[in-house]
């Protein structure tokens, strides 16, 4: 397979199957009812914010930041891979038809966002009398172009530079583009082009330095890499990912939950355990994420129903996702072959789990008595989340 | 008394045995060499008696009892040396052998005084706070070969140990082993190093196809393959050769 492009198509192909196979997991998967729930308490949140937001309100403003920072963020999608530093060398010449369709690709694939926050905006934009339907029109335009030049122009950098100091570069990214939606916002449609040309001249300048360089493989392979690790540990919360090293971090500030080795006759699955949980990454975070939308929840929903429905579903989510993580895989550890009478493990991560899921509790606690005062909103959802998570931790444990 | 018998152990995989009537005993203060082509059978064998698969017939026994009888004496009878070392990424060093100390019910002097002493004779003691990750592949191996002896039981099961172990390593390992000997305990240790093999072990176990294809001293391998002068190599090659020959016949 000599063909460039060839070469992308077929990686292409291998990518979305990749990538639907763990899609269908994150869809299905406890994380999006507590997304759709977020989203629907969120809209509703913002929804009625917006029949009171006052006229001065600096929407056009906020909208262009936030715009800005989405056109600056985003990295190519290269599917280059290890081998190709070797493969592709002698090839570099026929490389252009192969980077050509990546750049296609990461343009179509990071329009989304930029467009969906905008969507977002539109409202806001409307309610404060900013926008004008024409001008709702000309900004979207204006965001399709601008991210087009940009996916361009983050690939020149990056050639240009072998990846060094790519945040200068979305600095000045971020403040173009964020300049140039506010123009077009502010009603100032001759200053459109003015920016424009600006960003059409960083756009050529990157794009003179970069053809001055050979490819940097290096760069591109480190980040298609870094990419896909990412996706695999997004989509390892949802389903096993095979082959996902999990990072893990020594969390020296959390030392004071480790409790240190208990000598004579113990089990040390807890202290196996207990470290498993706070220093795998993966395990940690997701208990933190949890549990900081159910706090969330419960300071931004006004409804002691609605809350308690919501804490409970997270307090589900959290237990559910803790015990399979502790419990993964069929592959050999040094603890199977632990001079035991019976299973220890079993219970042991029942024990772990339930002891964080008091802390998920406590916090709940803490900010349902800050937000609603001493009422039975606090007792009510700690209770939920503690019931909750103590009948999913003992429904889960068959196997 | 023998510290393992394996009798007449057929087991596998799948219903496909790989294993075919197996047998062998390993007496006290024995190192006994299981070395054999690769697909041989040796990490089956090791698999069968460390517990982790059940013989299809045949039993084996630990210290005079089966798995079935008592998990946790047949279990704390040995410890096992994996040939890729399987460390836990979220432990660090001193928290593997707390670990170990634990499952074994060590006390905290007895695990204080033999950590020191392992700790010393692998060059890790500047490394007792350091996470799996930092280390080399030999110093997984020196971690892992650590937890082993910690737990001083009366047999060592350890898979090919040499591959990745700087010489320093190895001469540690083999003084390690040469201790515990003397202290009563038994060894059985799968390796391709036939020099090491020979030089060290008091008996050699050779698989083939899944079968005892000989056993015994030096000297009874060289009567079994009638080679009377030969070295381990020597007998492994010509053992190698027969099968070409059975092959090409």
């Amino acid at each position: 397979m000599n063909n460039m492009r060839e070469i992308w198509g077929s990686r292409f192909g291998h990518y979305m199957t990749e990538l639907q196979k763990y899609m269908k997991f994150v869809f299905t998967g406890h994380l999006a009812i507590v997304m759709l729930f977020t989203i629907g308490a969120g809209g509703y949140a913002y929804s009625e914010w917006l029949k009171e937001v006052p006229a001065t309100f600096p929407a056009a403003l906020l909208t262009a930041v936030i715009i800005g920072l989405a056109l600056a963020i985003g990295t190519p999608v290269t599917l280059l891979k290890p081998a190709d530093i070797v493969f592709f060398l002698p090839m570099e010449g026929k490389l252009k038809g192969y980077l050509n369709r990546s750049l296609r690709y990461s343009f179509i694939s990071q329009l989304p966002l930029p467009f969906l926050l905008f969507i977002v905006a539109a409202p806001l934009l409307a309610a404060t009398a900013i926008a004008e339907k024409p001008q709702i029109y000309l900004t979207a335009f204006v965001i399709l172009l601008v991210k087009w030049l940009y996916v361009d122009i983050d690939y020149h950098y990056r050639h240009a530079n072998d990846g060094h100091g790519i945040w200068k570069d979305r600095m000045v990214r971020f403040v173009l583009g964020a300049v140039i939606i506010y123009v077009t916002l502010a009603s100032n449609p001759l200053f459109i082009p003015a920016v424009g040309a600006v960003i059409v001249i960083y756009y050529l300048y990157w794009k003179k330095r970069s053809n001055e360089k050979p490819f940097p493989y290096e760069h591109f392979i480190m980040l298609e890499q870094n990419r896909m690790m990412r996706f695999y540990r997004f989509a390892n919360y949802f389903t096993d990912v095979p082959h996902l090293k999990g990072s893990v971090s020594r969390r020296a500030w959390l030392g004071f939950l480790m409790r240190p080795a208990k000598f004579g006759l113990t089990t040390p699955q807890r202290f196996l355990l207990t470290r498993t949980l706070i220093r795998t990454d993966d395990n940690f975070w997701l208990w933190v994420r949890l549990t900081a939308l159910s706090v969330l929840g419960i300071a931004l929903i006004p409804f002691p129903f609605v809350i308690y429905i919501f804490s409970g579903a997270l307090a589900f989510a959290t237990s559910i996702q803790l015990v399979y993580a502790l419990r993964a895989g069929n592959d050999f550890r040094m603890d199977n072959l632990f001079p035991e009478a019976k299973d220890t493990r079993a219970p042991a991560i029942r024990k772990t789990v339930s002891a964080f899921q008091l802390v998920q509790a406590a916090a709940v606690f803490v900010t349902a008595v800050i937000v609603t005062g001493i009422s039975v909103t606090p007792i009510i959802v700690t209770a939920v989340v503690i019931v909750v998570s103590e009948i999913t931790i003992r429904f889960s444990d068959k196997k | 008394m023998a510290i393992l018998e394996v009798n007449e152990v057929t087991g596998g995989y799948t219903r496909k045995p790989v294993l075919h009537g197996l047998t062998f005993e390993i007496g006290k203060n024995e190192l006994v060499g299981l070395i054999g082509l690769n697909g041989a059978g040796k990490s089956t064998t090791i698999k069968h008696i460390i517990g982790l698969m059940n013989p299809h017939q045949g039993e084996i026994k630990i210290g005079g009892v089966t798995f079935s009888e008592s998990p946790e004496a047949y279990r704390k009878a040995f410890s096992y040396i994996p040939e890729t070392p399987i460390l836990y990424e979220e432990l660090t060093l001193r928290e593997h052998l707390e670990l170990t100390a634990m499952a074994y019910g060590l006390d905290k002097d007895v695990f204080e005084a033999r950590s020191a002493a392992l700790l010393k004779e692998f060059m890790m003691e500047k490394r007792l706070n350091w996470f799996p990750s930092h280390f080399s592949k030999g110093m997984r191996q020196k971690v892992m070969i650590m937890c082993a002896f910690l737990v001083e039981p009366s047999l060592y099961i350890i898979d090919e140990p040499f591959v990745g172990l700087d010489p320093i390593g190895i001469r540690s390992l083999l003084e390690q082993i040469e201790e515990r000997k003397a202290n009563g305990a038994s060894v059985l240790m799968s390796t391709h190093v036939l020099p090491t093999a020979e030089k060290y072990c008091d008996r050699i176990i050779v698989l083939h196809e899944g079968k005892v294809r000989a056993q015994g001293t030096m000297d009874d391998l060289r009567k079994a393959f009638n080679r009377p002068k030969a070295t381990l190599d020597e007998l492994y090659i010509s053992m190698t050769e027969e099968r070409d020959y059975e092959q090409h016949a």
